[in-house]
């Protein structure tokens, strides 16, 4: 907590502004996020279906604000942490599935690559505490 | 100066294809027309808002003043001439958002220069022809030494006009000399019959400097880069093929030379009106955006009445309407090599439309909200551009906009937004290769960004089409529905569309992301029916719409 509030300060006074953000969503007790598949070490051949899966919480559609329910985002090959206050980012490393989606098919070039699923709330931001998967190595080859 | 300074025996110092551009701006109207501090205000506001951002943009350095000209240096030749094309727009058009005040115009002289040792150390002779080049200049004109035209003459996209020799330099040798044909900017064009008079009222123009006739590029010895410079004689009695000859779109670069078809003739004007003659200059409420003379007849929903456009020119429809720029068509290569889904790079031909000067701000998506069409009640300042849009929620605005006119408005496709934000270059950037600061509000794009939210709409200098923010601020939603990569895209610039599309494209990058997200090839996607902070819009319109 306190390590937050002191981040919080940090940007707020580097960007020259207050932090405007509302207060993170409570993320229910015993949520659980994990990747059903590939396996952490998997070796993959081409393109491949990433499966979500998710226990003690529901998945919508961004934009719902029912308590206990979020949407899935698949970080690939993201090292840089994320600002709770923040919405997850949207890019080629941040898969967004706002529509309530709980799998993709990932056709990633071939090499080491890390998959993270994190949980967002109606906002897109991390629910407190976050709802994190593991972070998974796997192999994808030609 | 002459090209043979290039074999000089200065050797390894010489840097042969640096170029030197000198730019006035004075009034349009004569000295008389405006004096004093509101003048001088403006001669600085055209240099800190047009000038120094525009030689920043092509890679200039500004080098020395004379009086109020400014003079800057560029590694390339090329660069130094589109830089002086993008002055001159840019002044066209602020006289055009600025329709009461006097209007200003520029002179631009652009030669070779021989650098040594120090980069910024200019040689006097080089200064002075760009110099003595500017002074000889018509009013609105480019002039350029032989140097220069033997350099840039194949990549430009516009003819030249041949204006015979004239001494440049201390060396007293007369240099031949061209200059740079540009359509008169300030002729309506309400019918084919005004063509023909507008055409003669070019060849008035043109006549000055003492050659006569009528040149145009001829593309077939284009194509050839060895052959002498490239101007054919075209028949002053056919003016309406002058007329196109003179006003070519302008191409990308890879494309401009080899096409041998003629350029694209400017789009038809829209339906004209007995009263769309342009009237005087009264009180318009909103002088950037709307012509003047006509308030009193825009009643609340009423559009405006139409008029003939005039390519770049910013218009609106309606009160709440946002400025349009209209666009001819042209050809561009969309794509790049630089991501698998800009791949492959497709030529494709875009017919003339229309497209947002600026994202839709914050201010005009709350008039939708007011009319009870707009669903997304929006935060953040009125002229920040809006964001946090679904591409559902797009649709409800363009879907509101038509219904306030009786045009079609719509989301651009991706190869409209593409031909837009490249405005006629086959760079990553519209200005460049690299990132410049102050250029874009992305992440690392400069100091200006502010993580948590975009800058006020229309903050970055406009591209050479006259559009602004069309890197980083808002991402823009586009009609199209994803597709990985361009294989099998149309190449008629028409929406690629599936049934049932759940995720729909986005162009322009964000200010949360990093600059290779702003290129304009880049692409992005997202659920259609789903919000993201960063999502806006841009709202197009066909020609005939």
């Amino acid at each position: 907590m306190g390590g937050i509030t002191r981040r919080t300060l940090l940007s707020a006074a580097a960007v020259m502004m207050p932090a405007a953000s509302a207060a993170q969503t409570p993320a229910p007790p015993g949520a659980y996020l994990y990747i059903i598949w590939p396996n952490d070490g998997e070796r993959i051949k081409g393109s491949f279906w990433c499966r979500f899966g998710l226990r003690n919480m529901g998945v919508t559609r961004a934009g719902d604000t029912t308590s206990g329910v979020g949407h899935h985002h698949l970080l690939v090959d993201v090292e840089t942490p994320l600002d709770p206050n923040e919405p997850i980012p949207s890019d080629k490393n941040h898969l967004h599935f706002g529509g309530g989606q709980t799998e993709v098919r990932l056709d990633l070039p071939p090499g080491d690559h890390t998959l993270q699923l994190v949980l967002g709330d109606a906002e897109h931001k991390l629910f407190k505490p976050p709802v994190l998967s593991k972070k998974i190595r796997i192999t994808v080859f030609r | 100066m002459s090209t043979s300074a290039i074999s000089s025996p200065l050797g390894s110092y010489l840097r042969p294809l640096a170029a030197i551009l000198c730019v006035d701006i004075e009034d349009r109207d004569g000295p008389l027309a405006s004096e004093g501090e509101a003048r001088d205000e403006r001669v600085e506001n055209h240099r800190r808002e047009i000038l120094i951002p525009a030689i920043a943009a092509h890679d200039g350095r500004l080098v020395n003043t004379f009086g109020q000209a400014i003079s800057a240096i560029f590694d390339n030749p090329l660069a130094a001439v589109r830089c002086a094309v993008a002055i001159r727009q840019g002044v066209i058009r602020r006289n055009a958002l600025f329709p009461r005040q006097p209007g200003m115009q520029c002179r631009i002289g652009v030669s070779l220069v021989q650098l040594f040792g120090n980069r910024d150390d200019v040689a006097g002779n080089g200064l002075n022809a760009a110099a003595r080049l500017q002074s000889l200049s018509e009013p609105g004109t480019i002039y350029i030494s032989a140097g220069v035209y033997q350099l840039v003459k194949d990549q430009l996209g516009y003819p030249f006009r041949s204006l015979g020799a004239e001494k440049l330099d201390d060396t007293g040798e007369p240099v031949p000399i061209y200059s740079i044909v540009f359509k008169p900017p300030s002729v309506a064009r309400p019918s084919r019959t005004g063509w023909i008079a507008y055409a003669t009222a070019a060849g008035v123009g043109l006549a000055v400097g003492g050659a006569a006739g009528w040149y145009r590029l001829d593309a077939t010895s284009l194509i050839q880069g060895d052959k002498p410079p490239a101007l054919v004689i075209t028949a002053p009695q056919d003016p309406e093929r002058v007329a196109t000859a003179i006003e070519p779109a302008v191409a990308p670069d890879s494309y401009a030379p080899t096409d041998a078809t003629p350029p694209t003739p400017p789009p038809r004007p829209l339906e004209t009106t007995a009263s769309a003659a342009v009237a005087p200059p009264e009180s318009p409420a909103d002088p950037p955006a709307t012509r003047p003379g006509q308030m009193s007849l825009a009643a609340a929903v009423a559009p405006i009445p139409t008029r003939a456009l005039r390519p770049y020119e910013p218009f609106r429809e309606c009160l709440q309407c946002p400025e349009m720029v209209d666009l001819p068509g042209g050809t561009l290569a969309m794509g790049s090599n630089d991501d698998p889904t800009e791949k492959p790079i497709v030529r494709v031909t875009v017919p003339g439309f229309a497209l947002g000067r600026l994202p839709v701000t914050v201010r005009q998506w709350r008039q939708c909200v007011a009319a009870k069409a707009c669903s997304y009640e929006p935060t953040g300042d009125d002229d920040m551009p809006v964001h946090n849009l679904s591409w559902n929620d797009a649709q409800q605005y363009v879907a509101w906009l038509s219904s306030l006119t009786r045009s079609k408005y719509r989301l651009p496709t991706e190869a409209e937004w593409e031909y837009a934000a490249r405005g006629g270059t086959s760079t990553k950037y519209w200005w460049g290769n690299q990132i410049v600061a102050g250029m874009a509000d992305c992440k690392g794009c400069g100091d200006a960004s502010d993580s948590r939210q975009p800058l006020k709409a229309g903050s970055f200098a406009a591209n050479p089409f006259g559009l602004q923010d069309m890197a980083g601020g808002v991402t823009q939603w586009m009609a199209d529905c994803w597709h990985k990569n361009y294989r099998g895209a149309p190449t008629d610039g028409s929406v690629w569309d599936e049934p049932n599309c759940r995720e729909r494209v986005l162009r322009g990058g964000s200010w949360k992301q990093d600059p290779s997200y702003s290129r304009a090839s880049s692409r992005d996607r997202y659920d259609a029916g789903v919000r993201y902070p960063t999502h806006g819009l841009r709202v197009a319109r066909s020609a005939g719409d």
